[in-house]
C-alpha cells in the first residue's frame, strides 16, 4: 500500500471488516505516521469511555404509565405555549410593521413633495447691518450701511405631527427665520 | 380490539416499559449531551418512550430495539433543536432560557474535562462520535440512526475526533 490510510477509515478501526483491518495493521506496521494517527484516533474512543454518570431526573425514575400520564397532563395547557409563538410571534411582528408603517404616513402632511424638501431660496433688495460700530456712530464715524444681502437658502422645516394643515410652508415664514449676515461693511 | 389481541398488546405495553427501564438513562444522558439542557433532555426522553409505546406494534419487525430507541430520540431532538433555534429570537424565549438555573447534569457538563471538549464539537459531528464512540453503535447502526450514508458516518467520526481531541487539548493548556 502506497501512501498512507485515509483518516476515515482510522477513525472506524473497531468497526472494520476482518480484511481491512489487516490491511491498515499490515500498514501502520511499518508506518510510524499512520500508527500514530491510528493510535491518536482510538485514543478518543478510550478518553470517551469514563463519561461522566449523567444523574437521572426523578421525572424520569418513575414507571412508564406514570410518565405518560404526566406528560400527557403537562401537553394540555404546553401546547397553548407552543403555539403562541407560532401564531402570535409572527403576529405580532406583521402587527409592528403595520403600525409603524401607519405612524410614517399620517405623520406630517402627505402632500409634501420632494420639491419642498429641496431648500428654497429668498432674496430681500435690502437689508440692514448693523454694526456694533455703528451702534455708536459719533464716537467712530461710522455710519449705518444699508446694502444688499442676500439671504442664506432656508431649508424646509421638518413637518411636525401636529400640522394639519396642507402644502408648503408659506414663503413669508422664511423671512423670520433668524440669519446670520454674510458680510459687513464698516466705512 | 378483541379478546386475543389484548394480551398481545398489554405484553407490547409491557416491553416497551421494560425497555424504558433499561434505557432511560442512557437516551437522557445522550440527549443531554446533545441539548446542554437537562429540562429538554427530560422532556425528549419522555418523548421518545411516548412515540415508542405509540408504535409498539411495531416491536416485532424491529432487529434492533436499542437502535431504534436512540432513532427515535435523536430525530426527536433534532425537531426540538430547530424549533428552538427557530423561535429564539422572541422576547419571552428569551427570558425563559436566561431564568433557567444550571441542573447537576449541566454541572456535570460543565465541570468534566471530557464533557466540555465534547460540548464545543458541533452536534452534527457529536451526535455520530457519541453513538459509535461511546455508545457503541456500529457504523451501519450509526448511519440507520442518522438516516445517513456509512461514509459519512465515518468522515463525520473522523471529522468529531480530530475537533475533539483538539478542543480537549486546548481546555488542557488554559
Amino acid at each position: 500500500m502506497s501512501g498512507h490510510i485515509k483518516g476515515e477509515i482510522l477513525a472506524v478501526y473497531r468497526d472494520l471488516s476482518a480484511e481491512e483491518r489487516a490491511r491498515v495493521d499490515a500498514h501502520t506496521a511499518h508506518c510510524p505516521v499512520c500508527a500514530g494517527r491510528l493510535a491518536r484516533l482510538q485514543g478518543v474512543d478510550a478518553q470517551l469511555q469514563p463519561l461522566a454518570e449523567m444523574p437521572v431526573p426523578p421525572g424520569l425514575l418513575r414507571p412508564l404509565p406514570v410518565v405518560m400520564q404526566r406528560h400527557a397532563e403537562r401537553e394540555r395547557p404546553r401546547n397553548l405555549q407552543a403555539i403562541l409563538p407560532r401564531v402570535f410571534g409572527p403576529a405580532a411582528v406583521a402587527l409592528l410593521v403595520i403600525v409603524g408603517l401607519w405612524l410614517a404616513l399620517s405623520s406630517g402632511d402627505g402632500t409634501h413633495s420632494a420639491a419642498t424638501a429641496t431648500p428654497t431660496y429668498t432674496l430681500t433688495p435690502t437689508a440692514t447691518i448693523v454694526t456694533q460700530t455703528a451702534l455708536a456712530p459719533e464716537r467712530t464715524g461710522a455710519t449705518v450701511q444699508t446694502v444688499p444681502v442676500a439671504f442664506e437658502p432656508v431649508p424646509e422645516p421638518l413637518p411636525s405631527p401636529a400640522r394639519k394643515t396642507g402644502g408648503a410652508s408659506s414663503p413669508a415664514l422664511l423671512f423670520f427665520v433668524p440669519l446670520e449676515p454674510r458680510a459687513t461693511i464698516v466705512r | 380490539m378483541s379478546g386475543e389481541e389484548r394480551p398481545v398488546d398489554e405484553q407490547l405495553a409491557r416491553r416497551v416499559a421494560e425497555l424504558f427501564e433499561q434505557h432511560r438513562s442512557a437516551v437522557f444522558a445522550y440527549l443531554a449531551r446533545l441539548t446542554a439542557s437537562a429540562e429538554m433532555a427530560e422532556e425528549l426522553t419522555q418523548e421518545t418512550f411516548l412515540k415508542v409505546f405509540a408504535a409498539r406494534d411495531r416491536l416485532s419487525e424491529v432487529a434492533n430495539e436499542r437502535a431504534w430507541i436512540f432513532r427515535v430520540a435523536t430525530n426527536a431532538c433534532f425537531s426540538a433543536l430547530r424549533r428552538r433555534r427557530r423561535f429564539a429570537w422572541l422576547p419571552f424565549e428569551m427570558a425563559a432560557q436566561s431564568a433557567r438555573t444550571e441542573s447537576v447534569a449541566e454541572q456535570v457538563i460543565r465541570r468534566n474535562a471530557v464533557e466540555a471538549a465534547l460540548a464545543r464539537v458541533p452536534t452534527k459531528y457529536r451526535t455520530p462520535l457519541l453513538l459509535f464512540g461511546y455508545y457503541g453503535f456500529s457504523v451501519a447502526e450509526t448511519a440507520a440512526i442518522l438516516g445517513i450514508s456509512e461514509g459519512a458516518v465515518r468522515t463525520r467520526v473522523y471529522r468529531a475526533k480530530e475537533l475533539f481531541q483538539r478542543a480537549f487539548e486546548q481546555d488542557r493548556e488554559k
